[in-house]
């Protein structure tokens, strides 16, 4: 098993081959790993490997000109990204913001600036001064000054009655925001936080003006940033178009003259749209629509499979009886072979792994997870573990249980092998295949005995998964656990500034929450980006959520 | 006449009450609300239970049910049925854009399925029993049988991957791009147009059966008057009366494959309108659309019933 990245995938399909491409044909990873730019993935950056192989290989100028034309599967709601948590709203409106520091768009395991040309971080790791860049001016006109940067945060951090504030929980520790002068604003922390730059850099924490946030109170109805590309035209249901913007700070950029956003809801459509040529990228779709596309399209695309920053998981409701009982829940998690899951639901793609992306710099090493409770090679001992555990807890012939799954072929697949690797301890399941709006009212009201989900952070960070998935208070802890020893190490190492000592901390972490079985990780989604070959400096990511903004994005002559 | 057509008008009223009621109840039962879907991401939601709460507050989903659903009945006697509780725009101003795109798939749809049924039912009819009648029958049997999802599926596929050429996304209006506009919407027109014409080709052929026994066409043929004529200048003439008044009933039909072909076709029109509130639980829209289309069918059902007794006198209302 690959820790530090993982293989890479992408391919340009064709017979034209460039050198590069070559090595990676030929070499595979190692091979690939030795390119120099682009091939991000290995130690300690979980971003996946280069994918647009053919632009930096024939080193060719970028090209100015074109309309990059994408797709999401739904409309937006609104434009107020502070309120909003889907890849819906972020991807057609990225474009148009900036942050304080970003994401390398060619290496997500980097943050480098963006409003804040640079950045001071005081010794007791309280106190973060930030220096933002002069001579920038939102798309309607007005400079942007540090009081932007504070009505925008104050939003994010203390969000005002009628604001609701999506990310509030993972800035907990900020304490205020404090303007020095026009082009200096402080972060007062609480205590360290070793993430927060991570988590600033999080594609939604974008910059908004202070006059239309006073005037309006929100930016439901407004696109106004000081990104590379400006707002154009907006069709309800239709698409969403932004357009270069001429006073970008950033000097030659962008290089599109625009991007323009479709909603496709039906995921076959927006596969043939790309083979027709109508959609030059086409994001997060599956295997077998991947495969259509390559032989569809052949040399004139693109194709990068990527592990997700998405976990599949089974769940318990540890208010219920008897999922209160860690025997009972260890005993379950026992059953379950997660290689097989593993290899059902992403096609042998995917990875097994702990709480943290397999690929990432977090990941327990492999010898660590064995030790865990349903990492054991031996599957049969550990089932007959499983069963002796349940016989302990007072259930020898096993119980029954009813399962709720969210409706889509992924997690039904995985539903159905959970309940017969359920059924091999003695625990009958009963599934129950529910709509998203419903399962989603089932989670938050904890009706619901167990369930099969997933769980998808913007960022590798323990301090984003473990703050929004295993904390007491944690947004998406449906299982309803709470364990002090994972609240004080979640604590420990978020204060941790070296990153060495917190890696062993974010280690005992881990363990402590696997020994609770509170969520039983069973791996990593894999998905297929797909896109035309005339794209370039294009790099798709563990995640959708850090780096959409188009910036950098180039196309070639077609 | 004034007197039943005012009948039937005050007899619509109960009916869409009734309708506006059991949608109101089928979307309060579902489970999940907009809430929660606003404050969901694709991994579900960190969203407190006071935030839940407060948002829910925010919308008015807090207020008790009878509040609820009268306030929408006299916001829908005002013509104004409030805004969408997903993206906070006025229904009316909503449905104002994407009305138009529903009728001109409906229209193109009506079109098509006249051309396709007028000919096949009467050739079939014409040539009974012979290949062509089974092989129209057969053509007109399968647009019964399958569904606009599937045939609609097969040909975006057909077109990409046979042709790699797709209609162009998004709406271009028929100001803008005529030739655009066409190439948008003859695709889900001829998928919903196909399915109606299955039932008016049969419709067709059986009237057109019968009226070519009749004795006033077996005087036509005795006088010497050529087939096509007998057929175009006292067959069709007398046949059409079922097909048209089927046809207007069927426009209330296409309502439904529009929700589909929309869907298929990214056309923002009311269909898709339709299927994404009822996934955001957005109540107001669901119960406006709903209504609205209850409204199309009683209307169109009416104007059928007129339209029988214009065509054949026989026909008489008290």
């Amino acid at each position: 098993m690959e820790r530090n990245g993982q293989s890479p995938s992408s391919r340009r399909i064709g017979s034209s081959l460039s050198r590069r491409e070559l090595l990676v044909a030929l070499g595979g990873s190692a091979a690939w790993a030795a390119v120099p730019r682009g091939a991000a993935s290995r130690a300690g950056r979980p971003g996946i490997a280069g994918t647009t192989p053919a632009a930096e290989a024939a080193d060719e100028p970028p090209r100015y000109g074109g309309v990059l034309t994408q797709d999401t599967f739904a409309d937006l709601p609104h434009f107020d990204l502070h309120q909003s948590e889907t890849i819906a709203a972020l991807l057609p409106l990225a474009p148009c913001y900036n942050r304080l520091v970003q994401y390398d768009p060619f290496d997500v395991g980097k943050i480098v600036p963006d409003l804040a040309e640079r950045w001071q971080v005081s010794d007791d790791g309280k106190l973060y001064t930030f220096h933002l860049r002069r001579g920038v001016k939102f798309h309607h006109g007005k400079p942007f000054r540090a009081e932007d940067v504070k009505a925008s945060w104050d939003r994010i951090v203390n969000p005002p009655k009628g604001v609701f504030s999506i990310r509030k929980l993972t800035f907990d520790a900020v304490s205020g925001i404090e303007t020095v002068d026009d082009a200096t604003v402080r972060f007062v922390l609480k205590r360290p936080m070793a993430s927060l730059l991570a988590n600033i850099g999080q594609g939604w924490n974008v910059i908004f003006p202070k006059d239309i946030l006073d005037a309006k109170g929100d930016m439901k109805k407004d696109v106004v940033g000081t990104g590379p590309f400006k707002l154009k035209q907006y069709m309800r249901g239709v698409s969403l178009e932004v357009e270069k913007y001429p006073d970008y700070h950033v000097k030659g950029r962008p290089y599109l003259d625009g991007v323009k956003t479709f909603v496709i809801p039906d995921l076959n459509t927006a596969v043939n749209a790309y083979i027709a040529g109508q959609l030059l990228l086409h994001e997060a779709t599956t295997e077998s629509q991947a495969e259509q596309a390559r032989q569809q399209v052949g040399a004139r695309g693109v194709i990068a499979r990527l592990t997700q920053m998405s976990a599949l998981t089974m769940e318990m409701n540890a208010t219920r009886k008897p999922w209160g009982d860690p025997r009972v829940r260890q005993a379950a998690s026992m059953a379950i072979d997660r290689k097989e899951a593993v290899q059902v639901m992403t096609d042998g793609a995917g990875e097994v792994s702990g709480m943290m992306l397999s690929a990432g710099p977090w990941a327990l090493p492999e010898a660590e997870l064995r030790k865990l409770p349903g990492y054991a090679p031996d599957k049969n001992a550990e089932r007959a573990q499983a069963r002796k555990l349940l016989a302990e807890a007072g259930f020898p012939g096993g119980f029954k249980a009813t399962m709720i799954v969210r409706r889509g072929q992924q997690f039904e697949s995985a539903a159905i092998l959970l309940k017969d690797h359920l059924g091999q301890v003695g625990i009958d399941v009963n599934l129950q295949i529910l709509e998203t709006a419903s399962y989603y009212e089932r989670l938050a009201k904890r009706d619901f005995e167990v369930y099969g989900g997933s769980y998808s952070t913007a960022v590798d960070d323990p301090d984003a998964i473990f703050g929004q998935n295993y904390l007491c208070n944690a947004g998406r802890n449906y299982s309803g656990m709470c364990v002090d020893e994972v609240e004080k190490l979640f604590l420990q190492q978020s204060q941790t500034r070296d990153r060495g000592a917190r890696l062993q901390v974010v280690h005992q972490l881990q363990r402590a929450a696997l020994l609770n079985v509170m969520k039983a990780v069973l791996g990593f989604r894999v998905t297929w980006y797909l896109y035309s070959g005339a794209v370039r400096n294009y790099r798709p990511h563990y995640t959708r959520y850090l780096a959409e903004s188009r910036e950098q994005v180039w196309l070639a002559q077609r | 006449m004034t007197r039943y057509l005012l009948r039937r008008l005050i007899a619509t009223v109960p009916v869409l009450v009734g309708v506006s009621f059991i949608v109101f109840v089928i979307m309060r039962v579902a489970p999940g609300d907009v809430a929660q879907m606003l404050l969901s991401g694709e991994s579900g939601s960190t969203a407190s239970p006071q935030e839940l709460h407060q948002l829910r507050q925010q919308l008015g989903l807090d207020r008790p049910y009878h509040v609820q659903y009268v306030a929408f009945l006299a916001g829908l006697v005002r013509l104004d049925p409030g805004k969408s509780l997903w993206t906070s725009e006025p229904i009316m101003v909503e449905l104002g854009r994407r009305a138009p795109i529903t009728l001109e798939l409906a229209l193109l749809a009506v079109v098509i399925s006249w051309l396709i049924a007028l000919p096949t039912g009467v050739l079939s009819a014409v040539f009974q029993d012979t290949w062509i009648d089974y092989v129209f029958r057969v053509v007109s049997v399968a647009g019964l049988a399958l569904p606009a999802f599937w045939t609609g599926t097969l040909l975006v596929l057909l077109l990409a991957q046979r042709f790699h050429w797709m209609p162009p996304l998004g709406y271009v209006s028929p100001m803008h791009s005529p030739r655009l506009n066409i190439l948008q919407f003859i695709w889900p027109a001829l998928i919903i147009g196909y399915a109606a014409a299955a039932i008016l080709s049969r419709i067709t052929r059986s009237a057109v059966l019968e009226v070519l026994r009749e004795d006033y066409v077996r005087t036509a043929r005795a006088k010497g008057l050529r087939g096509s004529a007998v057929v175009s200048r006292h067959v069709l003439k007398n046949a059409l009366a079922p097909v048209l008044t089927v046809s207007a009933v069927q426009m209330g039909n296409l309502l439904g494959g529009a929700v589909i072909s929309e869907t298929i076709f990214t056309l923002p029109g009311v269909g898709r309108f339709l299927v994404d509130a009822i996934l955001h639980r957005d109540y107001p829209v669901v119960q406006t659309i709903v209504i609205l289309f209850g409204v199309v069918v009683v209307v169109l059902n009416l104007v059928t019933d007129l339209l029988y007794a214009w065509l054949d006198p026989r026909a008489r209302y008290a």
